[in-house]
């Protein structure tokens, strides 16, 4: 259950950008989740729900983009969507890869009202 | 309404930390190992194993995670190692900040290979940087052979993999070939060992590779 610590680590964040816009409300926080994180999107959103009830970020609501996997091959130069966990290109079955994204676990943007 | 556009990591704090870890181990140049496993695995049976051979030859010391109990730090200070305990009391994994409080309590000078064994989980430790030099994953042939495809992350973050209880194979249906298949499918360049911490069969395998490793540091 690391989304938990995920979230304080949300919570946090979140709470340290509004200091900075007094008078202002969080209604809700972007992020962008990569599908190699083992972050259950489900298990995030309940996770903040628990933290913030009661607090001033009670109203404010997580809004999740799942990112799929997208790799680089070294050999032929294309990129590719990674299917199963097959770390493989598809083109030319090389396994010299890097990944290029899904490997996020980032706060996008806020949507605030005053 | 306003939008503010922020693009921050959501670990960042932790990221930080982990950073300045890895600055103090290449500092005092310390190769530091982070275990991962579920619980059950045989990851202090083997890291017990481990310091057995290498006493005399590598200066070693170990940070041991666990959610309660300080048993895993009782039975690693029987070796005469340096070893501190971080009890999680609930956390399901060790973080950046838990490895820079247990790093004071540590003869950095006198450390040339540190083990961090992880709370026993396959999902949460592989998410956390701990700064530490290469993530090894140990899983048992009592778990199953598709246990890679079930923990993508931890199969992908790791460099080495050792596979334990070899000894049990006779009497589990644990296909080692398939488990290779499955594991170089999620990390085509994963290391991978078989051993038994019970029996000792391919310990030294892995431990003449530690030694390698630090010799050549």
């Amino acid at each position: 259950m690391h989304e938990m610590s995920i979230a304080q680590h949300i919570v946090e964040l979140v709470e340290n950008i509004l200091s900075e816009h007094p008078g202002q409300t969080c209604r809700s926080v972007h992020l962008k989740i990569g599908e190699l994180t083992a972050v259950v999107p489900e298990s995030l959103t309940f996770a903040y729900q628990a933290l913030t009830e009661d607090t001033p970020l009670a109203s404010s609501s997580l809004t999740i983009e799942s990112l799929p996997i997208l790799a680089k091959c070294r050999d032929c130069n294309k990129v590719f969507s990674v299917q199963d966990f097959e770390f493989l290109c598809p083109h030319c079955s090389s396994h010299a890869i890097d990944i290029k994204q899904g490997e996020e676990l980032h706060i996008e943007k806020l949507e605030l009202v005053s | 309404m306003s939008i503010i556009t922020i693009e921050r990591k959501i670990l960042e704090k932790n990221e930080d930390l982990a950073k300045s870890n890895r600055e103090i181990f290449h500092q005092k140049n310390i190769w530091t190992l982070d275990l991962l496993s579920s619980p059950g695995a045989g990851k202090t049976a083997l890291l017990e194993k481990t310091l057995e051979i290498l006493k005399g030859t590598i200066q070693t010391a170990v940070i041991e995670g666990d959610v309660q109990t300080d048993n895993d730090a009782q039975r690693i200070a029987k070796h005469h190692v340096p070893v501190v305990q971080i009890i999680t009391r609930g956390g399901c994994h060790l973080d950046a900040r838990l490895i820079q409080d247990a790093l004071n309590s540590l003869p950095l000078d006198e450390i040339e290979l540190l083990f961090i064994e992880n709370v026993g989980n396959l999902v949460c430790p592989a998410e956390f940087d701990l700064g530490e030099t290469e993530k090894v994953v140990i899983l048992s042939a009592t778990e199953g052979d598709d246990k890679p495809l079930k923990y993508p992350l931890a199969f992908h973050k790791a460099t080495t993999c050792i596979l334990n209880k070899i000894d049990l194979l006779p009497y589990v249906e644990f296909d080692v070939r398939i488990f290779r298949e499955n594991a170089l499918k999620i990390n085509p360049e994963l290391n991978i060992f078989e051993c038994s911490a019970k029996t000792g069969d391919g310990i030294e395998t892995w431990t003449d590779w530690l030694i390698q490793k630090i010799k050549n540091a």
